[in-house]
This record gives structure tokens, sequence and C-alpha cells, in this order.
């Protein structure tokens, strides 16, 4: 035991993360699930209690006049704090109706605002969004924005008032991972407010990289909900958010271009 | 008279309120909100607001998505 140094015992880590704050209230977990993409509420409902996510979003659709469960009964089953989202809106007139009235009908002022350029990439449209983050911060509302890997962006939104930031890691539902790792960084050491990686995860391993990068928490709906196995996603999920946020406050090893031994030098036999 | 209703064309009587409007189309009451014209009628003003002519009228709900 010559080599090792045996130094004080390194105090115990917590696999529960620690807490994760918007708005003043406090999360429990550092995974939000989105509910688009799920082929059946049970699997829905199953894959939400694997993931332990508390902030969970939802559309704002005309109603149908089907019977039966609805996502709200699922959710308020799941014990999940609401997130609307403004998702299908063009504009900040579209967008800020949308969240005015998710307002009305779910009783919350918190909203994932998305206001998208087009169908095909569905990238948000940076002068629209501005417009709406203005409007409804003026208007009371926790604003949270799915926005562009642009630090520039985001400065912008938080500036204006917003709860967190929401930037791409790559199109929604496509599954790309983060395509601009050193982007996310960047909006990490620019803003003050949380950063929640959105759109892009495709498997577990993204949203542990999301976390490393510095990200205070990460949202999954496609990768989880049109997943084979959603419930089994889910909670791959839930331990990589849990292992990237550990790996981030760890302090991991420098990056080196050579070797370095980890085992002693000396004592190599035949030397 | 004709107003627009979530997308479709409905006849309903003069003097229907929002309240109304809601039960004679068998719509759910909790967990929606309304818009008239482009603008969020509250709840709380339901019962006294007549929809007028040709009036736009949205109610919606949550649904899976984001």
């Amino acid at each position: 035991m010559t080599d090792l140094e045996l130094g004080s015992v390194a105090p115990a880590v917590s696999a529960v993360p620690d807490a994760f704050v918007i708005a003043g209230e406090r999360l429990p977990s550092r995974l939000l699930m989105g509910t688009g993409g799920a082929t059946s509420l049970t699997s829905l409902e199953h894959a939400l209690t694997a993931s332990g996510s508390a902030l969970v979003t939802v559309a704002i659709r005309r109603v149908s006049m089907t019977a039966g469960d609805s996502i709200l009964d699922v959710l308020n089953r799941c014990g999940v704090r609401l997130l609307p989202n403004t998702a299908g809106c063009y504009t900040a007139r579209e967008a800020v109706l949308t969240a005015q009235l998710a307002r009305e009908a779910l009783g919350t002022s918190w909203v994932k605002l998305e206001v998208i350029a087009d169908d095909q990439t569905l990238l948000p449209d940076a002068v629209e969004l501005l417009d709406a983050a203005e409007r409804l911060v003026d208007d009371g509302f926790t604003v949270l924005p799915y926005t562009n890997d642009d630090p520039v962006l985001a400065r912008r939104l938080a500036d204006l008032g917003c709860a967190a930031v929401m930037p791409l890691g790559s199109p929604i539902g496509s599954g790309l991972g983060i395509r601009n790792p050193h982007a996310i960084e960047m909006i990490v050491d620019t803003v003050d407010v949380p950063v929640i990686l959105d759109a892009g995860i495709g498997t577990a391993s993204d949203a542990a990289l999301a976390m490393e990068l510095g990200c205070d928490a990460v949202l999954v709906a496609s990768a989880v909900t049109r997943a084979e196995n959603p419930t089994a996603m889910a909670t791959a999920m839930k331990h990589a958010v849990i292992a990237g946020r550990l790996a981030r406050t760890a302090g991991r090893i420098p990056v080196r271009r050579l070797a370095r031994a980890s085992s002693p030098s000396e004592g190599v036999i035949g030397r | 008279m004709t107003i627009t209703l979530n997308g479709s064309q409905r006849e309903i009587p003069d003097g229907t309120t929002l309240e109304q409007l809601l039960t004679d189309f068998s719509l759910p009451d909790h967990g929606v909100a309304i818009a008239m014209n482009r603008e969020v009628v509250p709840r709380s003003v339901w019962a006294q607001t007549r929809v007028p002519p040709d009036a736009l009228v949205e109610v919606v709900t949550a649904s899976i998505g984001g």
C-alpha cells in the first residue's frame, strides 16, 4: 500500500440529484417529460411514473367529444405539475392567445413558449419568439421558451425575464442528439436562469451529455414516447440525467492527447 | 344564427350564452378555456356572455404534446 494515499473518506454522494428550482419552485427531478407522441394513455402513464418527472408538458387543442380517460386525469394521478406549451403556433399573437387559454383552462401561469417557423424544421422563429416572450412576461406568465442553440438569443430571452431557457439539441423529434455541444456550453455560461436542453434527444447518452455540458435539466418526449419500450427508455433517461449531473459536479479528469498510466510505474518485475 | 365552433359552422338560438353553448354541444366545462373572436373569455363570465352572430368560438383543453 506504499503508493496509495489513504485520505479521509469522501462524503457519501447521494444518488438523488440536488434540487432544481425554476421561478422559486423546487422540482424533485431534473428530467422533464413531454407527452407528445404517446400512443396510449396507459403506456404514457407507465413511462411518466418510471421517469420520476415532476414537470410534464401538454399541448392546448380543441376539445373532442369523445368520452373516457383524459390526459388531465392521467397527469393528476401521476401528481405532476403541468407545463402547457404553445406548440403549433407560428406567430407571437397565436402563442400569446394559446398561453392565455392554457392559463384559463389549467390554472397555471407557467408556459413552455414555442413559436415555430415552419413544419419541416420546427425550428423557433427568433423574432416572433422574442415578441411573444416579452408580451407573456409582461402579462405575468412564467415563461420557459423553446429556443435555438444560440447564446445571444438565449441571453436576450433571459434578459426579458424568462424563468428558464430551453435550447434545442437538434430538431424536434429528430433523435439527432446534441449537434452543437459548444453552443450549449456557451448558453450555460451566458445566462443566469436554468438551462433545459429540449428537443433532439434520441437516447440516454444524449441526456447524460446535456447534463455533463452543464444544463440544469433535460426535456424528453419522442425519445421516450416513440421508443419501442417507453417505460424502459423513461427509466434509462431518469438514470442518465442523474448520472450526467453527478458527472458534471464530480470534476472530471482533463482530456489528454497521450496516455497517462493508472498503474504504479515502480516495482514492475524485470526492471 | 350561425357561429363557428371549433372550426365547424353551427346553428344556435339567439341569446345563447357560453355556458349554455357548452351544455348544448355536450362539451366538458372543466379543464377547458374559451376564446371568442380571438379573445379569452374568463370562466367567471361564461354565464353572462352571449354569443354574437358569426362568432368564432374555440373551446380548448389539454392534449398530449410537447
